[in-house]
């Protein structure tokens, strides 16, 4: 069966029918898209690849509930964003917010949402493979708060577009674009230096 | 100082997200202004820097993982159809000299009958007519006696005695009583075709709103 011209939700009726080529062949589509966006979040390749498997696992057992008015890439995505923050929650809290939360307006709420450790999630072995990334600003992108790496992430590198992005991470449009606009002011002030 | 364009104008302006006339505007800015065509460029290097990062992949083997925690629900009929080519597969001849003998072995109940009726019409004293006339009339004696024995046993059994009993209660019943019994009745049918139409057909379609999707 060659599933190459057919839609998301084609392939999806396949799947349903019991093919196990439709389930490889959705796997086939995402793997790289939803691994990316993952390992970008958490910055651990076996963690990222842990996390990627939980996620196709819980959307290909579901697919029966899914809904084909929506798109499937915001449904798979949305799963991975939700699976690596309840991570990054649970397991590593001091990755969560190393300024505070993007919603504090005053120095007390910022101070109430941070953490004083630096992320400490990265491995030297792969911060060495960032840099063989090269990577300068696969760092920067690290060193972002990970609503804002999620958008940038979405956005930039994934192309997806902005009323996307706020089903994915259930935000309203206005504070998905706050969130790309600060993510990129940022950046940009982290790779100053690089300007000629 | 001078009126300098705005982030969010100029990451519009590169998002081609602005409308004509802004367009315009931002363009007519930024060919008398070095600073904001300055501020455009190094946008424009950040969004070149990050779309140029490449997407990554996982490990060789990650589909086979995956697939290990999917439970592949294929349909019944499918299951029986895969079951029954797979054993074909194994008992079906694999050469010509193979489907010769199996032909010839199921073929051997056919010839055995067809040669005892040959055997047996070519006999002297038995024609086809009587033979038809003594196989009819044992069927319809062995039906007979298979539909009285039915009726004898039904009659002795527990299930004849509760349906005398829901005809006396019936009869004993008033029309208020017998109409309610009857809408309950009816009731009961309606939701149990249902119940089975909703597990039976529309499985699949069982949905739930994108929004609450959670595990």
């Amino acid at each position: 069966m060659d599933y190459g011209k057919l839609s998301d939700q084609d392939v999806i009726l396949y799947a349903r029918k019991g093919r196990d080529s439709a389930f490889r062949e959705l796997i086939r589509r995402y793997e790289r898209p939803v691994f990316s966006v993952i390992y970008r979040m958490v910055r651990n390749r076996e963690l990222a690849e842990d996390l990627a498997q939980e996620t196709f696992i819980k959307v290909l057992n579901a697919l029966d509930r899914y809904n084909p008015k929506y798109k499937f890439s915001s449904w798979i995505f949305k799963i991975a964003h939700n699976a690596t923050l309840d991570h990054l929650r649970k397991k590593q809290p001091e990755t969560l917010s190393l300024e505070g939360s993007p919603h504090a307006e005053t120095q007390d709420q910022v101070d109430a949402t941070s953490f004083a450790a630096v992320d400490n999630a990265e491995s030297p072995e792969d911060y060495t493979h960032s840099k063989e990334l090269g990577s300068e600003i696969e760092a920067a992108i690290q060193r972002l708060r990970p609503e804002y790496r999620a958008v940038i992430v979405l956005w930039h590198i994934e192309g997806r577009p902005y009323d996307e992005i706020a089903e994915i991470m259930d935000l309203p449009l206005g504070t998905v674009k706050t969130y790309i606009h600060r993510g990129r002011n940022e950046l940009r002030g982290m790779l100053q230096h690089l300007r000629h | 100082m001078p009126n300098h364009l705005t982030p969010d104008r100029l990451e519009a302006y590169i998002e081609q997200t602005l409308d004509g006339g802004e367009r315009a505007v931002v363009e007519s800015h930024l060919a008398t202004c070095a600073h904001c065509e300055g501020e455009l460029s190094d946008l424009r290097a950040l969004f070149e820097a990050l779309e140029s990062l490449p997407e990554l992949a996982p490990s060789a083997g990650f589909t086979d993982r995956v697939m290990q925690g999917v439970r592949v629900r294929r349909p019944l009929l499918e299951r029986v159809n895969e079951w029954l080519d797979e054993w074909l597969g194994r008992v079906a001849p694999s050469t010509n000299r193979g489907w010769a003998i199996a032909t010839t072995v199921a073929a051997m109940p056919v010839l055995v009958v067809a040669a005892t009726v040959w055997w047996v019409l070519s006999q002297p004293a038995v024609s086809a007519q009587e033979i038809w006339v003594f196989a009819s009339g044992r069927t319809a004696m062995t039906l007979a006696m298979g539909w009285e024995w039915t009726l004898t046993s039904f009659a002795g059994s527990g299930l004849a005695a509760w349906l005398t009993g829901i005809a006396q209660l019936a009869g004993s019943l008033g029309r208020a009583e017998l109409g309610l019994a009857a809408a309950v009745f009816a009731t009961m049918m309606v939701v149990s075709v249902y119940v089975l139409y909703d597990n039976l057909f529309r499985s699949n379609a069982r949905r739930i709103e994108h929004a609450s999707y959670s595990f």
